[in-house]
């Protein structure tokens, strides 16, 4: 039982880790640019993907397809922006027009990818071997390593959002993009940045995530209901919070997953339903006209 | 006459529209391209209902599910409660309203991203929820849903409800109740009320509108709507299964309808997206993947290059998007309609 | 709170977060009477203004508004009470035209049950065209009816600025909240005003108004109450305020 406990809190501390990324990446993005990013779940999926097949096909070492699918989503990310969102960003229709298209890139990379990609799902071999075990529990070192990488890259988007200049420019955006403008702060500059940060990290998720689960193409379609559950349950603005709501939900869905099987998301929407009604900020969010 | 003609033209046109539809099945006799017309017909009113929502700043991502509501409602009380159709469907629409009521009474509290986001989801777990309970046969879907009763006038034949035109014409009269009642409620004091919110939120409170109640008002009406289809789809096609109302694809492909050929035509607009994008399939062929690529791509540049729809060519100097000429930095508001008036066309 | 007083205004403070921009505010508006709210930029005029129309909740303190307590009323039930205000920017339905816009301030008078409304009975159709028709009054008295079918986007600003105080109007207040209506205007336009919101007063409403303008200020108002960094520095005739100490020491001490 309690085995049971201890196996389902860590693989629930791992898959939380993947979700604390995907969170934080998503809450900047929405945050700052205000842009309704649905199609995040999408480069979650290709960065997954670019790491698995630049170590599976053209055999390179891992950390260096984990390097290679990162920047491969940023560029993708950025090119989006370029193309896509740079020109509806300051449109009056921009509230429908951000929504629709994300929504359209959403379907583009989702079936681009079941075309060009193996419709099974796929892995990538881990470097790191072996597990270490405590009674009955089994900690993988290949998830001690995720959990790890995942830890790191956590607290170095917090030390560049808390105490540099870079994030102390894009919180001043994301309040009040014309006084930041007074400020000397480009805010398209930080758009563009804050969507290739956002989406480095939804590849980076994917690319640690790829050598201990199995990646599919419907992966992204798979978690971004969760993800906007957290990024609201944390709060929008609220970079902790998504790393709260992030940690809460993975360990919710695992233990959920196991004893109630996929009826575990509906009871998770209702939850934080009721407390978005009672606190709409989210639990560590300050702003609830976000995107209005 | 002609004073009278040009003073109700729009009335008119509407007449004139409705006496075609209704000739279409005496020369077209092949009963696939009525079902064609008739999923047309469903596709036209679920987006229309999307449109009524975007009214008033809300966007929702869950129509599809509400007309899954009314779908499997329907089933269920035609098939578990034996009764007729004509009363399932009424009742179906209110039993989605009441749903509508309930969801939104928690979720437009913060309309803007926090709405979207649960109406995401909600279309999302649509599917899962219905998946999960096994008095609606899981992931399986009802069948042997039953046609409507056959109407017995007196002095006219019998109305039976065994051909694909016989369910067309059920749908035109739908539609056309539809068209009507939307209109109605457009032009009304409530209409007026949707536009004020949906132009400048704050300028509508300090008018004594109270945002939230007006917009649960369209999300109820709207879900309402979405019920009544929902019943009638489920008592045309004989059989519902729950992936046919997720939000993927179908709410996605009700607002690409509506964006098609315009928000700001509340009636035509998702009746010309639709209309183009249920025939194109049957002039090009494609894979289903292909196809979606298409829509997803479609989007995409219709939101770039003609964010209005097609619809605003016909006034070509506000059509295009302004980033085309030399743009400025514009303040993000709510957007939707620059030009409610035009939510009386038909 | 005397028969007289129509809106009471009890110990107000509002906090934005560490901000402090009201600080235990009080003052009362006699009826029919045209009330000035002045004070450097920053004192917490528009705060205290939004407080009132319910914009912003007060974080303690109270608002009356002819006895009745409104501090914790949302905002739209504020204005079904009888109070009105207009804007600091010009807050309009743009693409609509003039009498478009002003209809919808129309909303709260419709007397027609709804459904007759939704039916377009001739008795609704009837009532619109009674509010077209006083929405053309309104504009006339207020000197636009000459531009009532332009777009608004297209009016000089200074007419877009009478507009928003019009369609405030068109609510029918009993107290109706000006937020410096002279913003932005030249000196003609700024006569205009200063004779509409006298016109606004003798028809029986009452007035309070922010303004930086201190001619129109002095000129317009019967009493005024000074506001800096938040609180009540003074209150009373105009003569009295600009004589006071307090009073030039903030706005000469900003300088």
């Amino acid at each position: 039982m309690l085995s049971t406990w201890g196996q389902l809190a860590f693989n629930g501390l791992t898959i939380g880790l993947i979700y604390v990324i995907l969170a934080a990446g998503l809450v900047l993005i929405l945050s700052v640019t205000e842009i309704f990013f649905i199609a995040y779940g999408q480069f979650y999926m290709v960065g997954a993907y670019v790491t698995w097949y630049t170590a599976k096909s053209l055999d390179l070492p891992y950390f260096l397809s984990l390097v290679i699918g990162v920047l491969a989503t940023a560029a993708l990310g950025l090119l989006s922006y370029l193309f896509i969102f740079n020109r509806i960003q300051y449109s009056d229709t921009r509230f429908l027009s951000t929504i629709t298209a994300a929504l359209g890139l959403s379907l583009i990379l989702g079936q681009v990818a079941l075309l060009i990609f193996p419709t099974t799902p796929q892995s990538i071999p881990t470097v790191f071997h072996g597990a270490l075990t405590l009674g009955k529990i089994t900690f993988g070192v290949d998830k001690l390593a995720l959990i790890g990488m995942g830890i790191l890259v956590t607290i170095v988007l917090f030390y560049l959002y808390e105490k540099r200049g870079v994030g102390r420019a894009m919180k001043a955006v994301s309040l009040a993009p014309e006084v930041a403008a007074l400020q000397g702060i480009n805010a398209k500059k930080i758009y563009f940045l804050t969507m290739a940060i956002g989406t480095a990290l939804a590849g980076f998720a994917g690319g640690i995530l790829a050598p201990s689960y199995n990646i599919s193409t419907s992966m992204g379609n798979n978690v971004i209901a969760s993800i906007l559950l957290m990024t609201m349950l944390g709060g929008m603005d609220s970079l902790l919070g998504a790393v709260a709501g992030g940690l809460v939900v993975g360990l919710i869905l695992s233990f959920g997953q196991y004893y109630l099987g996929s009826i575990v998301q509906i009871y998770l929407f209702v939850i934080i339903g009721v407390i978005i009604f009672f606190r709409p900020n989210g639990l560590l969010g300050h702003r609830t006209d976000i995107g209005v | 006459m002609k004073q009278l003609f040009l003073r109700h033209a729009r009335l008119f046109s509407f007449i004139i529209a409705v006496i075609i539809c209704a000739l279409i099945p005496l020369f077209v006799k092949s009963p696939y391209y009525i079902s064609l017309l008739v999923v047309t017909i469903v596709n036209a009113a679920l987006s229309m209902t999307f449109i009524m929502m975007l009214r008033t700043g809300l966007i929702s991502m869950c129509v599809a599910a509400f007309w899954g509501i009314g779908a499997y409602a329907s089933a269920v009380l035609t098939i578990n409660a034996h009764l007729s159709f004509w009363l399932s469907l009424p009742l179906s629409a209110i039993i989605t309203a009441a749903f509508a009521l309930i969801i939104g009474y928690v979720i437009i509290r913060n309309a803007g991203f926090a709405f979207v986001i649960m109406t995401t989801v909600i279309g999302m777990l649509f599917v899962v929820a219905i998946g999960s309970i096994s008095a609606l046969n899981n992931y399986n879907g009802i069948s042997n849903i039953p046609a409507p009763n056959t109407i017995d006038l007196p002095f006219l034949p019998a109305i039976i409800f065994d051909s694909k035109v016989a369910f067309y014409y059920l749908a035109l009269v739908i539609f056309v109740i539809v068209i009507l009642v939307m209109n109605a409620i457009y032009l009304s004091k409530v209409g007026r009320a949707w536009n004020a919110i949906g132009l400048n939120p704050r300028l509508a409170v300090s008018l004594g509108i109270d945002v939230f109640r007006y917009r649960l008002l369209s999300f109820v009406i709207t879900s309402a709507i979405a019920g009544l289809i929902g019943s009638f789809y489920a008592s045309y096609q004989g059989f519902i299964i729950p992936t046919a109302f997720n939000l993927f694809p179908k709410s996605i492909y009700l607002m690409v309808y509506a964006i098609l050929g315009g928000v700001e035509y509340a009636t035509l607009g998702p009746l010309i997206g639709s209309a183009i994008l249920t025939f194109f399939p049957e002039f090009v062929s494609m894979t289903q993947e292909i196809s979606i690529i298409i829509i997803g791509a479609l989007l995409v540049l219709l939101i770039i290059f003609l964010p209005k729809g097609l619809l605003s060519l016909l006034h070509p100097k506000t059509a295009f998007a302004p980033w085309l000429k030399k743009g400025q930095h514009k303040n993000k508001i709510m957007p939707v309609s620059e030009r409610p008036g035009e939510a009386k066309k038909i | 709170m005397t028969t007289e007083t129509i809106l009471r205004v009890d110990n107000v403070t509002k906090h934005f977060g560490g901000l402090i921009a009201l600080d235990k505010v009080s003052f009362d508006i006699n009826k029919t009477e045209i009330l000035g709210i002045i004070g450097p930029n920053g004192a917490g005029k528009s705060t205290m203004l939004g407080v009132i129309s319910g914009y912003y909740p007060a974080t303690s303190g109270k608002v009356f508004f002819a006895e009745r307590d409104i501090t914790r009323l949302p905002t739209h039930k504020i204005i079904e009470l009888g109070i009105g205000r207009n804007f600091q920017a010009s807050t309009l339905f743009m693409s609509l035209s003039v009498s478009e816009n002003l209809f919808y301030g129309f909303h709260l008078s419709y007397k027609l049950p709804i459904w007759k409304n939704i039916l377009r009975l001739p008795s609704a159709g009837k009532e619109e065209e009674e509010l077209k028709q006083r929405g053309i009054q309104i504009l006339d008295k207020m000197g636009l009816g000459i531009v009532k079918n332009e777009i608004t986007r297209n009016l000089p600003h200074g007419y877009q600025r009478i507009l928003g105080v019009c369609i405030a109007l068109a609510t029918n207040p009993k107290l109706l909240l000006l937020d410096e209506p002279m913003t932005g205007m030249n000196q003609n336009e700024i006569q205009t005003m200063l004779q509409l919101v006298r016109g606004i007063r003798d028809s029986g409403i009452t007035i309070a108004m922010i303004e930086h303008n201190m001619t129109a200020v002095m000129s317009l108002c019967d009493r005024i109450v000074v506001l800096d960094h938040g609180q009540k520095i003074a209150e009373g005739l105009p003569r009295e305020i600009q004589t006071n100490e307090q009073v030039i020491e903030a706005y000469l001490g900003k300088k």
